[in-house]
Formats: structure tokens, C-alpha cells, sequence
């Protein structure tokens, strides 16, 4: 195992074996050991003691399908806390086939200079100067790094939102058609990278020296066994490559729990126009794609290929939650607005979800109306000129709520929620309070209990236990380098088991469900000591008061879970 | 496309079928659902074993917004949606 540590300040490079305290560790497990280990939790997340570390999963660069999330890593300048942001497309894969474990990025490079990093087929990292393309968005700038470095090589960029340090700055990394489309957007990641004073890397896609697995016999026939497991899975055999992750969107509007007009509403009433059904319909009639692969080595195929009514390319993927930050929480119901919104902020490098938000309560608070959708363009392209306003909407929703005063901001520690609400889902709420990083569905989203059946989305009872159990299983998974959507495939006893015997065969080490929920505990402790000696304390855990007090149409219900109760999610 | 039980008193739902569902209904029209007829007293049970929906088929059934057990009655002028297992993403 070997990492690459480049400093910024005077563009050093060392390539070493990653020390034995990390033995066994990948993706978001090896992003919070680097980070808990070497940044100082009170250091300012712009500032040169910040460390963005960009690790792929253990699995990454495996012959296993499905595997190619990258985990990148810092103190987050949104929320303060330490903070795992993943993307998908090709750097992942790319990676784990270099043999390179993670990428430690340290330091900052001189005021008003910009570098990028490239990494050849070889495994040699190199820096070149990016000050040409300063202020160039991710597609134009995607493009011209191919045609220098050639088309055999994949990138991780920021465009202006990360070159102005905004707090809601994605870092895009380009899918296997090589456009920038897929986006570590979480927590402001972005803005670290152009802190940094890094605009780009470049990793060469044809490397050939992953690290050595213990038992690839074993391993490639439990590979074989994951896979046909997805195939049978009637959500990531099925409904997934049919209408993608936009399929959700009857589902939560079906509960009552789609926020839409900044939380106001738990049920879109134009949610028909812009659900997974109406997409795929619209994509096929138009002769764009659906079942389209996104990520390097997926057999799922959930993205798509958003076009206009010419047939000329828009955006990949429109995603879930997208949808619902541009659609739902803005009042918009027009598919075409929103694939534009979702091309800008891929373009400018934003999150679509905090910038959705943060257009949420600048529209709830009287500045444009819900339903606008020619002035949410206007309000994410004033991102990328760098006016005022635009700053304010790219540093997110809390940015916004104290510009112009407004009491309903949907933020936990200052990062938005997702397109589920916490009063018509309780346990997602349980998760949004007690992440180790702001509110993030992805941490721990408890859709499949609700529609299973096997929790009550209204009630207080039992969503501190389930969140936790899904919260530690997430963290795990994040240190594997599987998507979260194929990470459902694991609910069969047979996929659950090929997984462990995958990581026990790739460590050498025996990895059963018990030690798979270490790995998650382990890392979720280590982010939640950063963050408390980084201040943070369970009083910080909880969610906004309006939560509390609004009850969410059509169940009228608040959010109901005990601050005694989210105390107890740690008990582990 | 509407369907007639053969016992009276009867209820009258309004299903609605998201996902890969509604290919299984050749008449099936997508802004008015299906109309169905059932005796009074049935239950989910019996609306997912006139759809024929299988385990594979993954469909849940939510009667006015809250997901519904198999065992739970259907009523009078329900609106009734059927999607697919979702997890999110």
C-alpha cells in the first residue's frame, strides 16, 4: 500500500508506504483516521492545517462490480466537522488499479496561483500550473485536460464556486463518458480544494499495479456471486436501470414525507411531472438515455442522459435528489428547468442540494417567488459571476437565512437536509441531527424501513436504534468503495456473505458481519472525537426548532424524537 | 379498466401503479389508475392477489399516504398507490 502526500506551498511530492496505524483501512474509514490524526480539529477548514485527503475504497480497482466511490475527506468549511464527501465515475477504480491508497493534499499553494496534479499510468505524480485555466467551469476545462493528458485519463476538478471558497462547492469527478457530471458535493469540499490552490488532478485510467489480493480465487468467485445478486434484486435489477434514482420520488410523495416549497408541504403537487416515470418517458421520446453507465465497473445502470427537445445533451445524471432540491423545494415542476439547473451547478461546481436549499429560503423569504424557475437559473449563474447574492447562495441555506433574516432554514450543523423530511420520516431526522456531518441522507437514510414496513415513519419509537444500525452499516460500506444503491444488493444473506468474503480474501484477514460493524463504529467514532474537539456537543445534534413546531402537511406532523433520545444514538 | 367482485356490499378504490408496474396492465392509464371493485371487509392482501403482485414485483401498497400492511382493510374511495421498493439515492 502507498499514498501520495503533495504539499501546496512549494509543490513537494513524496510517494510512501502508508504507515501500518492504517493497515486495512480505505475510502471514508482511511479519510477519518488521516484526518483525525493530523488536522487540528479547531484549525480553520480554509486554512493551510486543513488536509483534503481523497481515498478510493478497499474494494476500488477490484474485478468486484460496483465499487468505484471515491471518499475525499477534510475539515469541512460548511459544517465545521470533519466531513466524507463521495462521488462515483472513474477516479475511484483508477485509482485502486494504480496501487494508491490515498491522495494526501496539504498546504497552499502561493496567493493567486493555481496548480494541477497529474498521475500517470505509472504511478508518478507531477504538478503543472493551472493558472490558464483559471475561473474556467468543469465541462470546458474537463475537455481541455483530456486533450492534453489524453482521453486514458480521469479528473477530479472544482470550477468558480471552488475557486471562490464558497461553502457549498463541489469537487466534480468525470463519469465514464468523461464529463464532469459526478459530484463530491457535500460539505464544501470544493472550496477546500481551492483553498488549496489545486484545480484539477488528473489520474491516468490505465494502471495495472492494484495492491495484492491475499485470495483471488476466492475473491473472484464471490465477485461472481455479488453480482448475480444485483442482477436479482428487483431495485438494482429492475427499477434502478429502468427510471434510476428519480424512482423515489413516488415513493417519498406517496409517505408525505417530499419537502417541497423550503418545507413547507409534504406532498409536491406537480410531483407526477417530474417523477421517475415522467423522466425516463421524456428521456426516451426525446432519444437521450436511461439505463446509462455512469460509473467505471457498474452493472446497475442508473444514470441517464438528460436531452432537449432537439435531442442535444443537457445534463447526466438528473438524480433524486436533485430533483427535488431544484424541483419540489423551488415549486418548479418542469423537468427541463431543472436538468438545466443540474448542468450549472455540475458546470460551476456546486452542490445541487445546499444550493437548491439555499434558493429555497431565499424564495420563502420573499426575495423571488416559489415556482421561478427562469430566476433560479439567473440566482445559480450569479455564482459563477461572483455578485453578491450569488456568493450568498453558494455558501448555502444558512447563509442566506441571515441575509435576509428567515427563521426556516432546513440545515443541521449548516449543511441542508435532503429530500426527505424529517417530520414525515422520523428516523431520516434522527439521522440529519446526529451525523458526524450535518444533515446527510446518505449517512444513514431509513427509507427501506419505512416502505418495508418495518418502521413507522410518524412515530418516536425505535428510529434512534434503527438510524444507528443503519448509520454504522453506511459508514462501513463507505470504507469499501460501494455505491450505496448496489450496497442495497446486501440484503440477501448471499451478497451480505460474498462482501465479507471479499474483504477477508482482499485483507487476509477474516472480515465477518461483526467485524464489517467494526469497521463502521471505528469510524464514526473517530469523526465524532474530531468534531467534539473541534467544539461540537449534543447539543449541537439536534434539528431546527421550526421542525419541532410546523407540522408538515398532509400528516400534520412535527418532529416528535426526544433530545434524550438523539442522545443516545453514540451509545455504541 | 375497472373490476367487479362478485359479493355486495362492495367498496370502490382508485389504484394508482408506479415503476415497471403499470406494464403488467395493457389498459392501464396513468392520470386516472385502475378502478376496482371489492367486497366490503377486503384487504390489502386481497389487492395485491388480484394485481398478482409477487414478492419479485417489490410493489408497496400505501392507502392515503401511509404504507400498508398486508392485513390492513381497504375502504371506500381510497386513493391507493403501488410503487416499487425504493432506498433512496
Amino acid at each position: 500500500m502507498k499514498w501520495i502526500r503533495v504539499n501546496m506551498a512549494n509543490q513537494s511530492i513524496q510517494v510512501e508506504t502508508v504507515p501500518d496505524a492504517y493497515s486495512g483501512l480505505g475510502g471514508r474509514g482511511l479519510t477519518a483516521a488521516v484526518i483525525h490524526a493530523e488536522v487540528p480539529p479547531k484549525c480553520d477548514a480554509l486554512g493551510p492545517e486543513n488536509k483534503l485527503v481523497i481515498a478510493p475504497g478497499l474494494l476500488s480497482g477490484t474485478s468486484l462490480v460496483n465499487t468505484s466511490r471515491i471518499s475525499i475527506g477534510a475539515k469541512s468549511p460548511l459544517t465545521g466537522t470533519i466531513k466524507e464527501s463521495n462521488s462515483g465515475g472513474k477516479i475511484a477504480a483508477s485509482l485502486g488499479k494504480l496501487g494508491i491508497t490515498a491522495i494526501v493534499i496539504e498546504g497552499q499553494a502561493p496567493a493567486g496561483h493555481l496548480y494541477l496534479l497529474s498521475v500517470d499510468a505509472s504511478g508518478n505524480a507531477k504538478f503543472g500550473a493551472a493558472d490558464p485555466y483559471k475561473g474556467m467551469r468543469t465541462y470546458a476545462l474537463s475537455a481541455k485536460l483530456l486533450e492534453s493528458y489524453g482521453p486514458k485519463n480521469t479528473i477530479a476538478c472544482i470550477g468558480p464556486a471552488g475557486e471562490y471558497r464558497l461553502k457549498s462547492a463541489s469537487i466534480q469527478t468525470t463519469d465514464v463518458d468523461d464529463r464532469p457530471c459526478r459530484a463530491a458535493g457535500r460539505g464544501g469540499l470544493g472550496a477546500v480544494m481551492g483553498s488549496k490552490g489545486l484545480k484539477a488532478i488528473v489520474v491516468s485510467t490505465e494502471g495495472s499495479n492494484p495492491d495484492v489480493i491475499s485470495d483471488p480465487e476466492t475473491f473472484k468467485e464471490a465477485a461472481k456471486t455479488f453480482a448475480q445478486e444485483l442482477r436479482k434484486n428487483p431495485f438494482t435489477g429492475k427499477v434502478l436501470p429502468n427510471f434510476g434514482t428519480a424512482s423515489t420520488v413516488s415513493a417519498v410523495n406517496s409517505l408525505g414525507a417530499f419537502p417541497c416549497y423550503n418545507a413547507t408541504q409534504g406532498v409536491f403537487e406537480g410531483w407526477e411531472k417530474i417523477s421517475g416515470e415522467a423522466l425516463a418517458k421524456m428521456i426516451k421520446t426525446r432519444g437521450g438515455k436511461t439505463q446509462h453507465m455512469g460509473c467505471a465497473q457498474c452493472i446497475v445502470h442508473c444514470s441517464n442522459e438528460f436531452v432537449d427537445e432537439q435531442g442535444k445533451y443537457v445534463t447526466s445524471s438528473l438524480e433524486y435528489e436533485t430533483i427535488w432540491s431544484m424541483g419540489g423545494m423551488l415549486g418548479i415542476d418542469d423537468l427541463d428547468i431543472i436538468a438545466r439547473l443540474d448542468f450549472l451547478c455540475d458546470d460551476i461546481g456546486l452542490d445541487t442540494i445546499n444550493t437548491g436549499v439555499a434558493m429555497a429560503v431565499a424564495m420563502d423569504a420573499g426575495y423571488k417567488s416559489f415556482g421561478d424557475g427562469r430566476a433560479a437559473i439567473d440566482m445559480v449563474e450569479e455564482v459563477a459571476r461572483g455578485t453578491e447574492m450569488g456568493r450568498l447562495i453558494g455558501n448555502g441555506p444558512d447563509a442566506v437565512g441571515k441575509h435576509f433574516n428567515h427563521h426556516r432554514v432546513p440545515t443541521v450543523k449548516g449543511q441542508s437536509i435532503a429530500a426527505y423530511d424529517p417530520r414525515g420520516m422520523q428516523g431520516n431526522g434522527v439521522t440529519y441531527a446526529t451525523s458526524t456531518m450535518g444533515a446527510d441522507h446518505t449517512a444513514g437514510n431509513m427509507l427501506g424501513y419505512y416502505l418495508s414496513g418495518a418502521l413507522k415513519p410518524l412515530e418516536a419509537e425505535g428510529q434512534v436504534d434503527a438510524s444507528r444500525k443503519v448509520q454504522i452499516g453506511m459508514a462501513a460500506m463507505d470504507c469499501t468503495g460501494m455505491c450505496i444503491l448496489a450496497g442495497v444488493g446486501m440484503a440477501t444473506k448471499e451478497a451480505s456473505g460474498a462482501m465479507f468474503t471479499m474483504l477477508s480474501a482482499k485483507l487476509g484477514q477474516a472480515i465477518g458481519p461483526k467485524e464489517y460493524a467494526q469497521m463502521g463504529m471505528r469510524t464514526l467514532k473517530l469523526e465524532r472525537e474530531f468534531n467534539q474537539k473541534a467544539g461540537f456537543t449534543n447539543k449541537d445534534d439536534r434539528l431546527p426548532r421550526f421542525f419541532c413546531e410546523e407540522p408538515l402537511p398532509p400528516h400534520n406532523q412535527v418532529f416528535v424524537v426526544s433530545d434524550e433520545a438523539l442522545d443516545q444514538l453514540y451509545n455504541f | 379498466m375497472s373490476s367487479r367482485s362478485d359479493s355486495a356490499p362492495t367498496i370502490q378504490i382508485v389504484v394508482k401503479l408506479y415503476g415497471t408496474l403499470p406494464r403488467r396492465f395493457q389498459e392501464y392509464d396513468p392520470e386516472k389508475g385502475m378502478l376496482l371493485e371489492f367486497a366490503q371487509g377486503a384487504r390489502v392482501a386481497d389487492l395485491r392477489s388480484r394485481l398478482n403482485l409477487t414478492a419479485q414485483d417489490s410493489g408497496v401498497v400505501a392507502l392515503d399516504g401511509r404504507v400498508a400492511a398486508t392485513g390492513d382493510l381497504l375502504y371506500d374511495g381510497a386513493q391507493v398507490r403501488i410503487f416499487q421498493m425504493a432506498y433512496g439515492g
